[in-house]
């Protein structure tokens, strides 16, 4: 029998889905499996499903403000919530519009949609808990509520140790990327990484937020080391340990979350925790792979 | 929108920004209606260009601010003073700041 509502566990937050229609196994994509837990956690969200428009909605939006307005997205927000209206770029997409309500903390978030058959939605295979295109704009959100972050960046579980690889665009990190993998090692999440503080140690976690992309990991790993890319004819690693230097990198890959004043308060927070309590370094290598060597050598079990 | 940048020209900084200094970068985020504003990058300011923005409070001349750094880091007159006209224009027309004087 399929049930109306699911859970699903990342970074400590437990989500569970209510919908209106019975969700199946292939409701959502099948990334979303492994992190498919039996019930409720210490510290749970609530998103629940409906299946046509609220009627109640305009009046919310008229007595708040809009905040944002971009391509698929207009958000308002007044005293108490935060709308978005979501319009899909893609014809192709099974939700053409939606409408999300969040209670201010996002504990509670109830999404709307419309011309959505019940057999279509057991279907979908969704890549987003929210339906919209992705699950990042609640989770930036959530994290920053938590002594967390959202990285831009590869995550990998390099002999037990948490390590980030970041770096611009041809800076190599798909190529790195490919070279751990053969290697073994286990990618946590390709271009999103969840970053999050427990019991005064931060971790990083895989999570489904970039969308169908298949190298997902449901595991975590203590933050060893935070890789900053540099394609070069050498293979080394050299320990960044200038602050100013660290800031100009690590403020270049957070993935800007949607804040208030209070918000933004402790988000910097956060980030000037990370730096403090982090290794960071820059990575140079070549096509030779032989710079797997080198990492397997610096992070050891 | 008034990007005429005098010697004798006072700025003060925007309400609605939200700049916070991390080990000499300063982070500043712009604001609309109190929300950190997602159609605008986080802008960064070196440890230069942080000292000047402490220095933009409503009362200080350019021609002071500019005299200090160039005090601070014995660098040549001229030089600083087309550097902090130029980073002025970019805080202005990015409204980070306006001018009071």
């Amino acid at each position: 029998m399929e049930n109306t509502f699911k859970f699903y566990k990342v970074a400590g937050i437990t989500i569970q889905v209510t919908s209106a229609y019975p969700i199946s196994e292939n409701t959502f994509h099948p990334k979303f499996k492994q992190f498919e837990v039996p019930g409720p956690g210490s510290d749970n969200v609530m998103i629940y499903h409906h299946f046509n428009l609220p009627k109640s909605v305009d009046t919310i939006e008229a007595g708040g403000k809009e905040i944002y307005h971009k391509n698929q997205w207009q958000i308002f927000k007044t005293d108490e919530t935060w709308i978005y209206r979501y319009t899909s770029l893609s014809p192709e997409n099974l939700v053409e519009n939606a409408i999300g309500i969040m209670s201010n903390d996002y504990r509670s978030i109830h999404i709307y949609t419309e011309n959505l058959s019940r057999e279509k939605y057991s279907r979908a295979g969704f890549a987003a808990l929210t339906l919209f295109n992705t699950d990042q704009m609640i989770f930036t959100k959530l994290l920053s509520d938590r002594n967390g972050v959202m990285i831009h960046s590869n995550g990998f579980n390099i002999n037990g140790n948490g390590v980030l690889l970041a770096g611009v665009s041809g800076s190599g990190k798909s190529t790195l990327t490919a070279m751990l993998k053969k290697q073994g090692h286990e990618i946590l999440c390709d271009d999103r990484m969840f970053v999050r503080k427990i019991e005064d140690e931060f971790c990083i976690f895989g999570n489904w937020c970039y969308g169908s992309h298949p190298d997902v990991s449901s595991s975590s790993a203590p933050l060893k080391g935070f890789l900053f890319l540099k394609k070069a004819t050498q293979n080394r690693i050299k320990e960044i340990t200038q602050p100013d230097r660290i800031a100009a990198h690590l403020l270049k890959v957070i993935v800007k979350p949607l804040l208030d004043v209070d918000g933004w308060e402790k988000y910097f927070a956060t980030i000037e925790e990370l730096r403090k309590k982090t290794r960071f370094f820059q990575i140079e290598f070549d096509l030779s792979g032989n710079i797997c060597d080198v990492l397997n050598r610096f992070f050891q079990i | 929108m008034d990007i005429d940048v005098q010697m004798d020209s006072i700025f003060t900084v925007s309400d609605n920004i939200i700049a916070k200094n991390i080990e000499g970068q300063l982070m500043i985020v712009p604001l609309i209606s109190g929300v950190g504003n997602l159609d605008e990058e986080m802008f960064q300011l070196n440890s230069t260009g942080t000292a000047v923005w402490q220095m933009l409070d409503g009362k200080t001349r350019l021609s002071d601010i500019v005299s200090r750094l160039s005090k601070e880091y014995e660098a040549d007159h001229e030089t600083i003073k087309q550097d902090v006209i130029a980073l002025m224009e970019t805080l202005i027309k990015k409204n980070f700041i306006f001018k009071v004087k």
